[in-house]
Order: C-alpha cells, then sequence, then structure tokens
C-alpha cells in the first residue's frame, strides 16, 4: 500500500511540526466535496515526497484549535510550513496535484 | 513514476480521458465487452458531480445519492468488471494514425486504438476569491440540481443568457423571490426569454450590475452587489447564489485535434464519433441539448458500442 497523508492532530502536532523537516497541511471535513474530491491527489502527494516533506491532513471538525491557529476560514486550504514552523504559504482548494506540487515548488523549492 | 503502459509499450483498446458518470460508463461497458480498458481522472471518480451534495434525478435512487459516493460506485463497478484507472492529468494527445498516444503529466504516455473524452464541461466561475472554497455550499452552478434545497426561501442569480434567465425562471417557480443579477441594462437572453422574466412577479431584476461579494460570516447571508453606473452598492439578502455565466469544456489538451462548434464543445452526435477515427466524445463535453448524469452516462454505454466496431474494422482492414 502506498505512502498516504499523515493525519495530525493534538497529540502528534507538536512532535511532527517545525521539528526540522519542512510540512504541508491539508486543513479538510467530511462534509466537503472538494475536501474529498483532492484526496486521492494528496495521498499522491504524500508518497512522492515521502522523507523530504510531512504531508498531514487535519480533521477540522475533530482538531479545530489547529485550525485556529493558522486562521483557516475556508476548505480545502493547503499551508506550507518550513522546518521552523513558520508558514511559507496558503493555498484554497487547488485544482488538481499538479497544483499542489507547483505550490510545494514555489514555497519551498522541492 | 513511469507506469507499465509507457516500459512494455502495450497497447489498450481504450484510453477513457475523464472519469465522471460518461467516462466511467464507457468503461464499464467497454470492460464487460472484453476490451482493454483505462480510465485517466485527474481528481477523483465522479467529475463535476461530486461536487453536489445530493443527486435526485438519476434514477434507481429514490432517495437521492451524494455525488462523491455515486462517482465511487461507478468506479467500483468498472474495474470489478476488469476496467483500469489511473490518477494522472493529461497534458496532450496524439490522435493520428491506429495507435493513438495519451501523454501524460506523471504516469508516462499511453498507446491505444481509441480515446474516448469524457473530460466535461465546468460552469465558468465569477472570479470571487473565496468561490472555490464556497462551490455547493452558497454558490451553485446548477439551479436544476440544486434549486429544490431552497425552496420557498430568497436566492440570488447572475447572469443574463438565455440558460441564465431560465434557470431564473426555473428558480421562481420553487423559491419566494429571485434576485436576476445582469451587468449590462439588457438581457443577452431571447426575447421569450426575457418576456417571461419580465412576467414572472417574484423576479426582481438587478441590471447594470456586477456581484461585488458574498456575505458567508456564520452561514450565507446574501450578496454585495454594484451598479456599474452609479458605483453605489446594495445588499441582497438571500440564501444563495446561482452562477449561471456560461460553462468551459475542457479541451485545451487536444490543441484542435478534433473538431468542434463555436462554444468549443466536440461536436459529435449521438453515435458519441468525433472528426477524428477512433475518437469518441461522452457526457458534458459533447455537443447535446441537455447535460446531465444520466445523459453522460448514455453516451458512455454508446461510446462502447462504436469503439468495438472501430476495433473490429481496423482490425479487418489488417
Amino acid at each position: 500500500m502506498a505512502t498516504k497523508a499523515t493525519v495530525i492532530n493534538v497529540d502528534n502536532y507538536q512532535e511532527l511540526i517545525g521539528n526540522g523537516t519542512p510540512a504541508i497541511l491539508d486543513f479538510w471535513a467530511t462534509w466537503c466535496p472538494h475536501c474529498k474530491r483532492i484526496a486521492p491527489s494528496y495521498d499522491k502527494v504524500a508518497a512522492d515526497y515521502e522523507g523530504k516533506l510531512i504531508v498531514g491532513k487535519v480533521d477540522t471538525d475533530e482538531d479545530p484549535a489547529i485550525a485556529q491557529k493558522y486562521d483557516i476560514e475556508y476548505l480545502p486550504t493547503f499551508v506550507l510550513i518550513d522546518g521552523e514552523g513558520n508558514v511559507v504559504d496558503k493555498v484554497v482548494a487547488p485544482a488538481n496535484k499538479a497544483a499542489i506540487d507547483e505550490f510545494i515548488h514555489n514555497g519551498l523549492g522541492l | 513514476m513511469i507506469r507499465g503502459a509507457l516500459m512494455s509499450e502495450q497497447i489498450y483498446d481504450v484510453v477513457i480521458i475523464g472519469g465522471g458518470p460518461a467516462g466511467y460508463s464507457s468503461a464499464l461497458y467497454c470492460a464487460r465487452a472484453g476490451l482493454r480498458t483505462i480510465v485517466l481522472e485527474h481528481l477523483s471518480a465522479g467529475g463535476q458531480m461530486t461536487l453536489t451534495e445530493i443527486i435526485e434525478n438519476y434514477p434507481g435512487f429514490d432517495e437521492g445519492i451524494d455525488g462523491f459516493t455515486l462517482g465511487d460506485q461507478m468506479q467500483q463497478q468498472a474495474e470489478k468488471f476488469g476496467a483500469e484507472s489511473e490518477l494522472t492529468s493529461v497534458t496532450s494527445v496524439e490522435l493520428t494514425g491506429d495507435i493513438k498516444v495519451v501523454h501524460t503529466s506523471d504516469a508516462g504516455d499511453y498507446r491505444t486504438r481509441c480515446v474516448v473524452i469524457a473530460t466535461g464541461a465546468n460552469a465558468r466561475p465569477l472570479g470571487l476569491p473565496n468561490e472555490a472554497a464556497l462551490a455547493d455550499k452558497g454558490i451553485h452552478y446548477c439551479a436544476a440540481c440544486d434549486g429544490m434545497r431552497f425552496k420557498g426561501k430568497t436566492v440570488a442569480l447572475v447572469g443574463g443568457g438565455n440558460t441564465a434567465l431560465e434557470d431564473a425562471l426555473l428558480l421562481s417557480r420553487l423559491c419566494e423571490k429571485v434576485y436576476l443579477i445582469h451587468r449590462r441594462d439588457q438581457y443577452r437572453a431571447e426575447k421569450f426569454y426575457a418576456d417571461a422574466v419580465a412576467e414572472a412577479e417574484n423576479i426582481e431584476p438587478v441590471l447594470n450590475s456586477v456581484v461585488e461579494s458574498v456575505d458567508v460570516e456564520g452561514g450565507f447571508k446574501g450578496v454585495t452587489v454594484k451598479n456599474v453606473k452609479t458605483d453605489e452598492t446594495r445588499f441582497l439578502e438571500s440564501e444563495a447564489l446561482f452562477v449561471s455565466v456560461g460553462r468551459v469544456p475542457n479541451t485545451g489538451f487536444l490543441n484542435g485535434a478534433v473538431s468542434v462548434d463555436g462554444s468549443g464543445y466536440i461536436e459529435a452526435d449521438e453515435t458519441t464519433r468525433t472528426s477524428v477515427p477512433g475518437v469518441f466524445a461522452v457526457g458534458d463535453i459533447r455537443t447535446k441539448p441537455m447535460r446531465q448524469v444520466v445523459t453522460a452516462a448514455a453516451d458512455g454505454a454508446v461510446s462502447s458500442m462504436f469503439a468495438q466496431q472501430y476495433i473490429e474494422e481496423s482490425k479487418a482492414k489488417g
């Protein structure tokens, strides 16, 4: 089974984000059609960037505190974070995997 | 990652571009006919219908079904009979010759005898900054699909063509009130529609106006419009904004390889055959009078019949 996006929650957030490895977080919800539609592409991103980037997803209903920390207004929002935990960029509802790849490349040079 | 398609130079009978209801219906029928079939989809199965919370006009689901689940089930059904799927974006095609080539962004090239184009058409967005995130959550693009959800409510609709006015009339039969926003002082629609709108007591025209923003603080509250002649703004309290400013067929990757009509839709009749032998167009991408899930699915089935016929004739010619 190929690598999938990692579920980020209050239990593993501190351990994974801002500890040297850059990250991308997908803020989503089960009731959001765009979120569900982009999910297979995002899992493919997780496989492609394995070892170079933490590819995580945050269920905003399960973990609203993390969503509040990043001022998430719309779903899905993807947030790019550097190894020190600083927000590099945000994008709402990218069109497809190529758009996510471009977002990562522009923000982190990966 | 380069997939097996390129590595082994294997040839598919049918490569289907697009995994909506037309694409997966074609895949289902092609696979059941014994054709080696793959669907290339750039997001998830279901296409546009995945953005519809509940589909109530696809026969067989009396309680309705959400578009995402229906798409997923269509994919599983086609794969059960041997169709393959790949998550990738098609970047370009070579459609001349007996063996056609489909190039993808990250899954290599696919060689095939037939190509079924099922890439659909997307509603043209208004261009509001938060529009994509509000799709199906206050901003809607299909009055026939979503109008029922606002029965007895007040809604706004933006557009001035035949479809827009037709949508406004449909909504006026369901809703308490419809604000019809158009940027000019006259509609582009034919007189027949304009007269019908004028007679509808619960349609309030908001002419010479463009949508500035939507208020979604704590739920959809309404639409702010600006009069382009006076620069005055006005807030229209409403439960949804329907956008009917045209559609954009997804044909960019074809680079003119097949004939399209004046609006950019692929010219194909009920056989789904296009101007290029062995290339078929199904669903919303095809010239047709009605674009619905059920008509897309029907196209998919028909395409399999003519794909089989094309392959048999090609083999006979040797």
